[in-house]
Formats: C-alpha cells, sequence, structure tokens
C-alpha cells in the first residue's frame, strides 16, 4: 500500500529555476516563475491543461529557450551546454519510439547515445516489460509504451529524471508499480520532476507540489504537512489554488 | 560513439534497397525499350539511335528518379525526424545537433550516390550486352565512352542527392513530407531535360548541373544546419 510519502530533509538543490519567463508570439506562457527541486526528493508540479508544465519542463531540457531568466542543472546553466543531459533522463509528452525496432534496440540505442553501459534486461523487468524486449514496438499497446519511455528515461541511472504526465495510459496496477518504482529510484539518490494535471496521482507520489497556474508557480508546500494539514480538504484546497489565476476564484 | 551505426539502425534499410532495385528494373526495362524502338522505328534524328543518344536519356531518367528517391529517403530521416515528436527525445541527448545531422546527410548521400551509380552502371551495361547479342545497335562502345559513363553515373548520384537535399530544406521549411518530395519532383521536370538536351556532352553536362546544383544545395544546407541548432521544440 503507498500512502503519502515522508517530506525529506533539505539537501542540495538540482534543479534552479530563476525567474524564466517564456512567450510564444504574444503569449507569455510562463511568467516570472521560480522553484528549486532538492537532491533525492520528487516534486510535482501540479497544474491544469495549458498552464505550462511541459514548457516548463521543455525549457529545463534546453528544448525551448528563455526569454529571460536563469536555469541551472546539476550545476550547468541551461543553454550553455548539452553536458548536463547525460545525467538527465526524461519523458515529455506521449513517448516516440522507431516502431519497427525491438525494447532492446531502442535502449541498446539511447545507451550508446548517453554514453552509458546498463543491463538492459534488468531495466525491462523494472518497468514490467521482461520478456517483450524482442518484440517490435509498433506492435505495443499504449501503457507498454509508456513503460518503455520510463525504461528509457531511467536506464543510464541519470541524477535527474523528468516525467511529464508518465501515468497516462497505465492500467491501475501499473500506476501502483510506477509509484513503487519513482519511490526506488529517490531512494537511490535520484531527484524527480513530475508533472500532472491529477491531483491524486501527484498527492501520493511526490514529497513537494509546485502549483502552476498562469505560468507561475502560485504555491508551494510539502503534501506530507499539507494533508495533515488539510485533512479531507486537501483536493478541494489545490484546486482553489489552481484555478484561481485562470478562472478567477473557484 | 557509432553515430552511424545508430543512424542507419533507425532507417528500415531493406525498404530503401528494394525502392532502389524498383528504379533499377524500371530504368533497364525502358533503356531495352528505347534499344528496341531505335532498331526498328528509329532514323538519324532519332535521341536513342546512338549510344550518346541513349545513354543521355538513361542518365537523365537515372537523376530524376534517384533525385526523387533521395527526397524520399530525406524526408524520412530529416523531414520526419525534426518536424515531428522525435525531435524531443533526439534533442535530448547530449551530442551536437550539427553532427548528428551530418551523420544523417552522409548516410542520405552515401545511399544515394551508391545505388544511382550502381543502377546506372547495370543498366547501361547490360543494355549493350543486350545490343551485342541481339544486334540492335550497329556501332560499339569505345573506351571514351565506358569512362564517360563511369564518372558521369558517379556525378549523376552526386546530382541526385543534392536535389534531393535541396527538397528536403524545402520539406523541413515547410514541415511537410508531402513538400519535400514535390519539391523534388517539380525539380525533376527541369533538370532531366537539361541533361538529355546535349547527348555529345553527357559527363560536361551533368557536372555543370552537379556544381549549380551543388552551390544551391550548400547554401541550403547551412539554412537547415542553422535552422536545426537553434529549433525549439
Amino acid at each position: 500500500m503507498i500512502g503519502i510519502p515522508e517530506t525529506r530533509k533539505e539537501t542540495n538543490p538540482i534543479v534552479e529555476v530563476l525567474s524564466v519567463c517564456k512567450s510564444y508570439a504574444s503569449s507569455e506562457v510562463i511568467r516570472n516563475c521560480s522553484f528549486q527541486i532538492r537532491e533525492g526528493e520528487i516534486y510535482g508540479l501540479l497544474g491544469v491543461n495549458g498552464a505550462g508544465k511541459t514548457t516548463l519542463m521543455k525549457l529545463i531540457l534546453g528544448l525551448q529557450k528563455l526569454n529571460s531568466g536563469r536555469i541551472t542543472v546539476l550545476g550547468q546553466e541551461v543553454g550553455a551546454g548539452w553536458e548536463y543531459l547525460s545525467e538527465v533522463g526524461s519523458m515529455i509528452e506521449v513517448p516516440v519510439f522507431y516502431g519497427h525496432l525491438n525494447a532492446e534496440e531502442i535502449l541498446s540505442m539511447h545507451l550508446t547515445l548517453m554514453g552509458a553501459k546498463a543491463n538492459i534486461a534488468d531495466t525491462l523487468k523494472l518497468v514490467g516489460l521482461l520478456g517483450v524486449g524482442g518484440k517490435p514496438v509498433e506492435k505495443y499497446s499504449l501503457g507498454m509504451r509508456q513503460r518503455l519511455g520510463l525504461a528509457r528515461a531511467i536506464i543510464h541511472a541519470p541524477r535527474l529524471l523528468i516525467l511529464d504526465e508518465p501515468l497516462n495510459g497505465l492500467d491501475p496496477l501499473g500506476i501502483a508499480q510506477m509509484r513503487e518504482l519513482l519511490r526506488e529510484l529517490t531512494a537511490k539518490g535520484m531527484s524527480i520532476l513530475l508533472s500532472s494535471h491529477i491531483i491524486g496521482e501527484i498527492r501520493h507520489t511526490a514529497d513537494r507540489i509546485g502549483i502552476l497556474s498562469g505560468g507561475e508557480i502560485v504555491k508551494e508546500f510539502s503534501v506530507r504537512e499539507k494533508a495533515e494539514e488539510c485533512g479531507e480538504g486537501f483536493e478541494d484546497y489545490v484546486i482553489s489554488i489552481m484555478g484561481r489565476k485562470v478562472y478567477g476564484s473557484v | 560513439m557509432d553515430l552511424y551505426r545508430l543512424e542507419w539502425m533507425k532507417v528500415r534499410p531493406s525498404v530503401y534497397r528494394v525502392g532502389a532495385l524498383g528504379i533499377f528494373a524500371g530504368l533497364l526495362a525502358m533503356g531495352i525499350t528505347f534499344l528496341i524502338i531505335g532498331k526498328y522505328e528509329g532514323g538519324e534524328e532519332v535521341l536513342f539511335c546512338s549510344w550518346n543518344g541513349l545513354i543521355s536519356l538513361i542518365m537523365a531518367l537515372t537523376v530524376a528518379c534517384f533525385g526523387v528517391f533521395c527526397s524520399v529517403i530525406s524526408a524520412k530521416v530529416i523531414v520526419e525526424e525534426y518536424c515531428g515528436k522525435k525531435a524531443v527525445t533526439l534533442f535530448t541527448y547530449p551530442v551536437s545537433r550539427r553532427k548528428i545531422l551530418k551523420v544523417k546527410c552522409r548516410i542520405i548521400l552515401w545511399f544515394t550516390v551508391s545505388s544511382a551509380f550502381v543502377s546506372n552502371i547495370s543498366v547501361i551495361g547490360l543494355m549493350y550486352i543486350t545490343a551485342r547479342i541481339f544486334g540492335l545497335m550497329p556501332e560499339g562502345g569505345s573506351w571514351y565512352l565506358i569512362v564517360t559513363v563511369v564518372g558521369a553515373s558517379f556525378i549523376a548520384g552526386i546530382l541526385s542527392f543534392e536535389i534531393g537535399m535541396a527538397a528536403a530544406v524545402i520539406g523541413w521549411k515547410k514541415r511537410s513530407i508531402m513538400a519535400t518530395v514535390l519539391s523534388a519532383v517539380i525539380i525533376m521536370c527541369f533538370v532531366p531535360n537539361v541533361i538529355a538536351r546535349f547527348p555529345d556532352y553527357i559527363f560536361a553536362t551533368v557536372l555543370a548541373a552537379a556544381v549549380v546544383f551543388g552551390l544551391a544545395a550548400k547554401a541550403m544546407y547551412r539554412i537547415l544546419m542553422d535552422g536545426i541548432e537553434n529549433m525549439e521544440v
């Protein structure tokens, strides 16, 4: 049974996002956004659809350029080089693969590009894909692709894991296994940035939550402390903050 | 790091091998048809009544077919990869974007040039053997013609690649696979006509076209390289 995780003690920041702004044409997607992810914690980014969660993750990965502000990942400033990416694992949106390749080939390709070595069978076992490693990915279900996406993100033992709505397409058992796996990974020292628009999903997985609304982090709190404080009203509390900037008072 | 092997893994080489084989078979069928037409229907003024005419015609068709073939490979390897969701994964690797693009282009170059070269040499060689066996062509080939065919076939392969790359850049700008292939087809309406127009100067014509398109393709390649380097996904 997976309960509310205990808040971890304060450690060094792995990711520092400082006054970041990002806009497309005339619309400002991220405005003056700041937060930190500490070593070994699961930081949950919660927000309604279109709040800017994916954009923020892409900014951290250097997939998009900042208009202003600064992001530091593992001590390296984003935009100043690609080196830090070898210590970052990510799964943004729906994972995409080369359909004619099988899971083993995809992971082997990934390891080569990351310049790392790992046991592919062990990783496939960890995500529940052992035994299907030789099957072409085009024959996989959505849930299996999601598991393979996670395998690709973790196989090179990154220090930071960035997961954009990772539980999409998973069955209830898969969701439980995924949560358990994320806990195991943080126990080994990995830091995780996780996004979702589903409160229950984040509540049962994250140590700290940052609520992204209208392009900025409007509230940040420890899950355990807030759950103890709000009790049954936790979800209502979060909803009221999530929608405040978008819909006015909820 | 063996980037070439990895990029090669991403494409399905067997599909393109079958495609190249199909083009070869089509060109051979046309070449032999031209020989037969030349024998029974042609006069002095008909293009396929001399080896020069036949070779320039086959060369023009080779450039046309392999140029479009190259645009199809480029559409898959470059346009689809950088304009689709795969770019998100590709750009999260600690490898220079320029380096990966260079590897992709070199693979396309190698595949296009080798298949166009082998196909053209084989088609003309088999046409020559057929003509000798069945007496379809009175004159024989000279060493000069053989050297011309070998050299021009190689240049024709490069020209096909240049056309395919130019089309790929247009397709990338438009973010469309269809635009890539259509651009190649439109370019092909013009280039083969120029090649077939000067049958007595095959090598010079193919070389001139390769130089002109080479310069254009290089300029467009720079646009592609800079664009991908600064691309946001």
